[in-house]
């Protein structure tokens, strides 16, 4: 595939499956691991990540899960096109942005990946939309299975499979949700649920993961150790959380709707307003306006769109994806332009359906 | 009283544990209640937010509760058989230089795992061999939920793909149990 196929490509993580209410958008197992005959990326030289990268490609060559992905080399990538692969959650800003010989092998419908000489010699990921952390684990597995069984990883039968740093060795599986809290956050009860989500040995962390913060009131629920649990533990674990968590949402959201029906539904629908009709939209503007629509959705307030078609739009109105459809650099003022356009045509197609089921 | 994690069922036990040496007790029901075989464990789970902390400050932390006074010359000066790293430099990284390194400063990791994950061994999946010939039901697994999805939603390009390397794993694994 072409890095400028990728914006109309549709990633299966999106298709809104399993989304509790609207409320799961995504599910995501990975897997960090590394080859035991060369050094770890601190000290890798230029021709073992190259190695690195032969031996993967040539052993999902053999796989029968990896053999028709696509391949990038992250140094024969822009900039821009490394971020638009950061926006579909298929490479980590990290991968994007280091130095070196770095790649990204991934399945067509984007639910299966490979970073290459990211932290670790490998991150496999499996992504999967909705509550389906059995599945995405199921499924990073197998991926693991068959690239284990052509390549030697570094592993100890003490401390499991080995990883560059010592917080992801053991099963080096992290098991993560994308999860829209809009209720918890305007009861401000999410410090609380947070608090016991750490209590219980889970991290809540923000729309990209890692040290960045909430958007659009998503937030990342991910297991915190890798050493001493067993990968199906972590699996029950986070799935039984999540449907607390699920529940003390929808608790919030009907307790807000019981209390202030006319403020709630008066700010569903100025935000499906100003999403059909504005001009100029930032993309902080965008995220939040698309939060209030998805309570709306969670709610039942609004029946004429599902989470597929909110998830869709959440990352076709990213930067980079905005760029690589007007083909090339724009500035932020114009991209808010271009952003409000394409929400608004997106919008556009929920009026005609609309009307022409009247 | 409802929990005060899930808001949702009685709170049925009072939950002590220990924040920054301060005690703290939340009411939780018995599905919020950390399970037991945790509690018993003999390791005390890491403080709060301790998986965010950069492994070189956690280092620093494992020095000052294992009591001991200044780095010793020894200690610091480890260096790794497999890539000549020294025990100073990963302290200073906090990313390991290859896989011998586990060997080379396993006393001062064993503590250091320890502190981080509240757990001295690995348990749950196994190596796979290499040369192994992975057995084909996983993937025709995987591939068949695929499949399905990508009908369920009328993408039938993707379904016609899914199908053909369905087929190929078939045929192939048909061929070995014939050989």
């Amino acid at each position: 595939m072409n890095i400028s196929e990728l914006t109309a490509n549709h990633a299966q993580w999106l298709n809104g499956a399993e989304d509790r209410h609207g409320i799961v958008v995504s599910c995501r197992a990975r897997l960090a691991r590394n080859l035991s005959a060369l050094p770890f990326a601190p000290k890798a030289t230029v021709e073992d990540q190259e190695q690195v990268i032969e031996q993967v490609l040539t052993a999902a060559q053999r796989g029968h899960l990896m053999n028709s992905a696509s391949f990038f080399r992250m140094d024969a990538l822009r900039e821009n096109e490394r971020r638009l692969l950061v926006e579909r959650h298929l490479v980590s800003p990290a991968l994007a942005e280091s130095k070196g010989q770095r790649g990204l092998l991934f399945s067509r419908d984007e639910s299966l990946s490979i970073m290459i000489n990211e932290e670790d010699h490998l991150r496999l990921q499996a992504i999967l939309p909705g509550l389906q952390a059995e599945n995405a684990w199921a499924a990073v597995n197998a991926l693991d299975d068959e690239l284990g069984a052509s390549v030697a990883y570094a592993h100890s039968d003490k401390w499991g499979f080995l990883t560059a740093c010592p917080t992801n060795v053991g099963t080096g599986l992290r098991l993560s949700i994308l999860i829209h809290l809009p209720a918890l956050v305007l009861t401000e009860d999410m410090e609380r649920v947070t608090r016991g989500l750490t209590e219980m040995a889970f991290t809540v962390r923000g729309f990209y993961g890692e040290g960045t913060h909430p958007v659009g009131n998503l937030f990342q629920v991910s297991n915190q150790f890798t050493l001493g649990v067993e990968e199906d533990k972590i699996v029950e674990k986070l799935t039984a959380i999540t449907q607390q968590i699920i529940e003390c949402e929808k608790d919030a959201q009907d307790a807000l709707l019981k209390e202030a029906r006319a403020q709630v539904e008066d700010k569903v629908w100025r935000a499906y307003g100003l999403l059909s009709h504005a001009r100029v939209l930032s993309s902080q503007e965008f995220m939040n306006l698309l939060s209030a629509v998805r309570l709306g959705y969670s709610l039942g307030l609004l029946k004429q769109l599902d989470s597929a078609f909110m998830n869709r739009l959440m990352i076709v109105t990213q930067p980079s994806h905005l760029q690589m459809e007007n083909g090339g650099e724009i500035a932020a003022e114009e991209r808010d332009i271009y952003r409000a356009e394409r929400v608004r045509s997106h919008f556009a197609t929920l009026a005609s359906e609309e009307g022409g089921q009247s | 009283m409802k929990c005060e994690i899930c808001h949702k069922n009685d709170a049925t036990t009072a939950y002590t544990h220990i924040v920054d040496d301060t005690k703290k007790t939340l009411l939780l029901c018995a599905s919020c209640v950390p399970q037991n075989e945790e509690k018993e464990k003999a390791v005390p789970r890491p403080k709060e937010d301790e998986s965010t902390q950069s492994v070189p400050e956690l280092i620093k932390k494992v020095k000052v509760e294992f009591n001991t006074a200044g780095p010793s010359e020894s200690t610091e000066n480890t260096v790794c058989q497999g890539c000549s790293m020294t025990y100073k430099q990963f302290k200073k990284v906090g990313r390991l230089g290859c896989h011998q390194c586990y060997t080379s400063f396993a006393p001062q990791l064993e503590r250091l795992l320890k502190r981080i994950h509240g757990a001295e061994a690995h348990c749950g999946k196994d190596l796979v061999e290499v040369g192994t010939v992975p057995s084909p039901h996983k993937a025709l697994e995987q591939l068949r939920s695929e499949l399905k999805d990508a009908v369920d939603r009328e993408e039938f390009e993707r379904a016609a793909q899914i199908r053909d390397q369905i087929r190929g794993i078939e045929v192939d694994a048909e061929g070995r149990s014939l050989r």
